[in-house]
């Protein structure tokens, strides 16, 4: 009985194959040529975050006995935890700021890295710098330089008479928010300017050609030439933008310290976790981040898929 | 001489040219200004950092804290005179190996991977390629444990092939993204040529798709190599002896407790900068050779 | 082509980590070897040159791993909530012990160290939970005030304040004089520097934070943790206290403050006048000495924060860990004066200020005994929580945005909702 039923699969499978040969040969290409990324993908990383994904319904917590099942407990818990809203509203305000300034940013270094002729190469080097440094290091750079005393902006401020004595950027928590997002967006906006200018380049020169026959104004041409172009790598920067502003750390922790000024969602996450020793608490936290953070990349990336699409 | 000079200069002039100008000026201010600073200040005394107004030069220049740091100077550490040189070699070391090897892992695996998502259909393709974009939003910290647990049972911490296999599963993501998206912008007639004369899916992959996605290749390569060489997070858990253990992780421990040295982690924060520079330069010939390729077809 | 070059580099560099791996395992595998965490002293070289005088004595190898301070407990947590233990001997912090008590995380060590040797160690009883001893201290540290006495005698003050009321009013005839803007430093950021700042001066009011019970001692206005935090409201608001220090950490002050911008910088450490005194680090060498003040000027008090060393439960290498600690209690003179690690045992430290080897003198020996636990009670399971909540609070007092009141109703309703966690 097994051994009929196994035949006749067998059957349909070959009939099949022999019908769509060439298909069957082309996804096991397909199959062999994504099997790396599936490997390491799935050991590293969906793994793990299925394992995490599991134990946020528990409560563990080293400092206590036990690690009861309790359900959705963690995450009804942090809706009301005001700590979690305050990081909340700092995060998304840090995530608005980056998200644009990086991508106004890196559009504009981008086209004009294009513009340029054989200088390029070296500003494309300056402007890739600042990704270069380690944000620890970036961040600490930058809190010397807004230094109210012995600072460099502050003396230029007060050079310019816009502030007299000491500015105490972290004691507005407007500038100290902005500051932030600053100093995160001087590192992170050459990640946008290299994949928007890898995407101009890949825009044939014959289409710029035909808007200039049209008559197109520049203006004209970046938006219905240029834009709808790279709108999928612009979505995938964006998307970039907005996943790493999510995860914001290093900046708002040694800019800011944990105030509940611009205490960051993944600040949370660190004293939560790994601090306070709440782990599962934590834990449940940082699936949040990370569906909050898709939630809004879809955004742009069904919106860069629809702009490709039209075209 | 000076004529041909003079109208050369006149036709640079155009108001266009010069508010290019400005731009690029403007530009260089945002990019190299910080690193200027932390240049300037990792070239004074200490003593001259707490000055009002702050030095736009270092009064003093001195090379001490670079000297320390590349073992130039015993004096680098008190007492016994020991050198931190021995250290500063094996994590730039430790820092150019995996970020070398992150790099190439990253995008050998891209580039197969991005090119089957973007021209071959096999069955669950596109729900395989939304969940590994996905996890671009995973945070480092929901991951950490369990993969140190997987870690430690494979034997893979503080090893070179362990970091490397981290650093791939946390570029590979936007890397293939990035890959997929090169290969979709470019025409398949090329493609579809070849096949029509009987070249292989693999030998149309490697000698006609691979050289015209060479920008985007490039372009991946240098996000990648960026991205691992400021890793701080992952080695900081993985890499816990100089065996592995790079300069990001290096540099932060310079500032001992007792004593913050602003100069030292300028000037570290200033030598962490210089293989990055040489490699965007590097590549970046590439970057234009590969965009003529695909012009002149 | 380029695919088939890029993966044949690729398998060689894999066979090359593949080979160095066995190289090293093969090497390990000779003499008994202990993984040691602590935290960077900024001078890990001469470190390890003085790990080797223990590896000549015992045969036992010592593989060093430094980390930069604030790493160390997130690097701990992660290896034990995975099961491993982060090294053999490793880094305990005093306000650690309530949580990793709790989690029994480490090994009891009573019966492994000599009782006389224990007690030569004053703050040994900080690392106790539930009457065990989890760690021993091996880094002594505390809170001093350093005052600047070339900017006091400016303003005609010949001698350092010794009342809390004192410093203020020193503050303004020096700003009065205008010898300062502003003459006093606190570390004001939200960051644990400022927590123990406000710990250090409610010790100075004579008070404690929780009775017995757990029950917050700081609410009542004639409270000494009440008053410590109106004196840095006062401050501020009289413009004593630099506005710019919600900025800054304690490390960060004390950088500022060899700049000579201020007359006393309460809180500061015993170690800052090897910063203070050296003249490419400081503009104020030899002006500054070490004082102590309190409400009562007759009992001074200041606060321990030592540090120790533990040994995590699953450690494979435990007596090979034991006589680590051991040989490095036995050497914290040498220690000292190599790597500038104030001794935790009360002969080490008489030794050292005999001998005029102490930077800053017979003063550090002798506030040293004047130093009393936080929480005489024992550092509880919840202390990250409740310090957290007070450096934040104290963080949104000095940048005006909540009174006194307001922040220890905060800090008490904080501590009571962690306790019940």
């Amino acid at each position: 009985m097994t051994l009929s039923m196994t035949d006749s699969y067998r059957v349909r499978v070959t009939r099949r194959l022999r019908l769509t040969g060439s298909d069957a040969r082309e996804a096991l290409l397909g199959g062999s040529l994504v099997l790396p990324v599936i490997v390491v993908m799935g050991a590293l990383v969906f793994f793990p975050l299925v394992m995490t994904a599991g134990q946020s319904l528990f409560r563990i917590d080293p400092m206590r006995p036990g690690t009861p099942f309790i359900g959705m407990t963690n995450y009804t818990r942090l809706f009301n935890d005001p700590e979690v809203r305050a990081a909340t509203a700092n995060t998304l305000w840090l995530v608005l700021l980056a998200v644009v300034l990086e991508t106004l940013g890196g559009v504009a270094f981008a086209l004009l890295l294009q513009s340029m002729g054989r200088a390029r190469k070296w500003l494309l080097a300056a402007i890739i710098l600042p990704w270069a440094i380690p944000s620890v290091v970036n961040s600490l750079m930058w809190s010397w330089m807004f230094n109210p005393t012995y600072g460099v902006i502050n003396a230029i401020l007060r050079g310019l008479h816009l502030i007299s004595g000491d500015f105490v950027w972290s004691n507005n928590r407007t500038a100290a928010l902005v500051l932030i997002a600053l100093v995160h967006v001087w590192k992170m906006l050459p990640l946008t300017a290299v994949i928007m200018l890898a995407a101009l380049q890949g825009i044939p020169a014959q289409l710029y050609e035909a808007a200039k026959i049209d008559g197109a104004s520049s203006w004209r041409t970046f938006i219905s030439v240029t834009l709808p172009l790279t709108a999928g790598p612009l979505a995938i920067a964006m998307t970039q933008s907005t996943v790493t502003a999510f995860n914001l750390f290093d900046e708002a922790w040694i800019l800011g310290g944990a105030s509940l000024d611009t205490r960051s969602l993944l600040i949370e996450v660190y004293m939560t976790a790994f601090q306070n020793l709440h782990m599962s608490y934590g834990m449940a936290l940082s699936i949040l981040v990370m569906l909050a953070s898709l939630a809004v990349s879809s955004v742009f990336v069904l919106r860069g898929r629809g702009e490709t699409h039209s075209e | 001489m000076s004529e041909a000079l003079s109208l050369r200069l006149s036709e640079a002039l155009t108001p266009a040219k010069i508010g290019k100008g400005v731009l690029i000026a403007l530009v260089l201010l945002w990019s190299l200004g910080p690193i200027y600073w932390a240049l300037n200040s990792s070239l004074m005394q200490p003593v001259d950092l707490t000055a009002v107004p702050p030095h736009a030069f270092p009064p003093a220049p001195t090379l001490k804290t670079y000297s320390g740091l590349l073992g130039l100077q015993g004096a680098a550490d008190n007492a016994t005179g020991a050198s931190i040189w021995p250290h500063f070699r094996a994590a730039t070391i430790n820092s150019l190996v995996t970020a070398v090897a992150g790099t190439l892992g990253t995008i050998v695996v891209a580039a197969l991977g991005g090119y089957a998502f973007a021209r071959l259909r096999f069955p669950g393709r596109n729900i395989v390629f939304g969940l590994v974009v996905a996890t671009l939003a995973v945070p480092g910290y929901t991951v950490i444990i369990p993969l140190y647990r997987l870690m430690i049972k494979l034997g893979l911490v503080d090893t070179y092939l362990g970091l490397t296999l981290i650093y791939m599963s946390a570029f590979l993501p936007l890397a293939l993204w990035l890959m997929r998206s090169f290969f979709l912008s470019l025409p398949k007639s090329l493609e579809e040529a070849a096949q029509i004369d009987g070249a292989s899916r693999l030998y149309t992959l490697f000698r006609i798709v691979l050289p015209l996605a060479m920008p985007g290749l490039i372009a991946t390569a240098i996000v990648t190599f960026l991205s691992v060489w400021q890793q701080f997070s992952v080695p900081l858990v993985f890499s816990p002896t100089y065996a592995t253990k790079p300069l990001t992780v290096m540099i932060p421990e310079l500032a001992s407790r007792h004593d913050l040295n602003f100069g030292l982690i300028n000037a570290a924060g200033i030598l962490a900068i210089l293989p990055p520079f040489v490699v965007v330069v590097f590549l970046n010939r590439f970057l234009v050779q590969g965009l003529t390729a695909g012009a002149g077809k | 082509m380029l695919g088939r070059g890029i993966s044949r580099k690729l398998a060689a560099a894999l066979a090359t980590t593949a080979l160095t791996t066995t190289l090293f395992c093969a090497a390990a595998a000779q003499a008994e070897e202990i993984t040691v965490l602590l935290p960077s002293f900024g001078a890990d070289a001469t470190t390890r040159q003085l790990l080797e005088g223990f590896t000549k004595e015992s045969g036992i190898e010592v593989n060093l791993q430094t980390m930069s301070w604030d790493d160390i407990r997130p690097k701990i947590v992660t290896s034990m909530v995975a099961g491993t233990a982060p090294a053999d001997a490793i880094e305990f912090d005093w306000s650690w012990i309530g949580q990793f008590g709790a989690a029994k995380w480490f090994t009891p060590l009573d019966d492994k160290f000599d009782a006389a040797l224990i007690k030569d160690m004053p703050t040994a009883s900080v690392f106790t939970y539930e009457g065990k001893l989890y760690g021993v201290p091996y880094a002594n540290d505390f809170r001093v005030n350093s005052v600047n006495m070339a900017l006091l005698k400016k303003a005609g003050i010949t001698e350092a304040p010794k009342t809390p009321d004192d410093i203020l009013k020193d503050a303004k005839i020096l700003k009065d004089k205008k010898v300062v803007d502003y003459p006093v430093s606190i570390p004001l950021a939200a960051a644990e520097g400022t927590s123990t700042a406000w710990y250090f001066l409610t010790r100075m009011y004579g008070g404690e934070l929780f009775d017995k019970d757990w029950k917050p001692l700081f609410t009542a206005k004639d409270s000494a943790g009440y008053k410590a935090l109106e004196w840095i409201a006062q401050g501020l608001h009289d413009g004593l206290i630099n506005p710019a220090m919600t900025g800054l950490t304690d490390m960060q002050v004390t950088a500022s403050f060899a700049g000579g911008n201020a007359a006393i910088d309460l809180a500061g450490h015993p170690y800052d006048l090897a910063t203070y005194n050296d003249p490419q680090k400081s503009k104020v060498v030899g002006q500054v000495t070490y004082s102590l003040a309190a409400a009562d000027p007759a009992k001074p008090m200041t606060i321990a924060l030592p540090e120790a060393m533990g040994i995590p439960v699953n450690s494979k290498h435990k007596d090979a860990a034991v006589k680590f600690i051991k040989w490095w209690s036995e050497h914290q003179p040498e220690i000292y004066t190599a790597v500038s690690v104030l001794p935790t045992r009360t002969s080490a430290l008489e030794g050292l200020a005999k001998d005029g080897k102490l930077q800053g003198g017979a003063e550090i020996a002798k506030y040293s005994a004047y130093t009393q636990a936080i929480f005489s009670q024992g550092t509880p399971a919840w202390y990250s929580e409740f310090s957290g909540a007070v450096s934040a609070t104290i963080n949104q007092v000095a940048k005006g945005q909540i009174t006194v009141d307001a922040a220890v109703k905060q800090i008490a309703d904080r501590a009571q909702s962690a306790q019940q966690q």
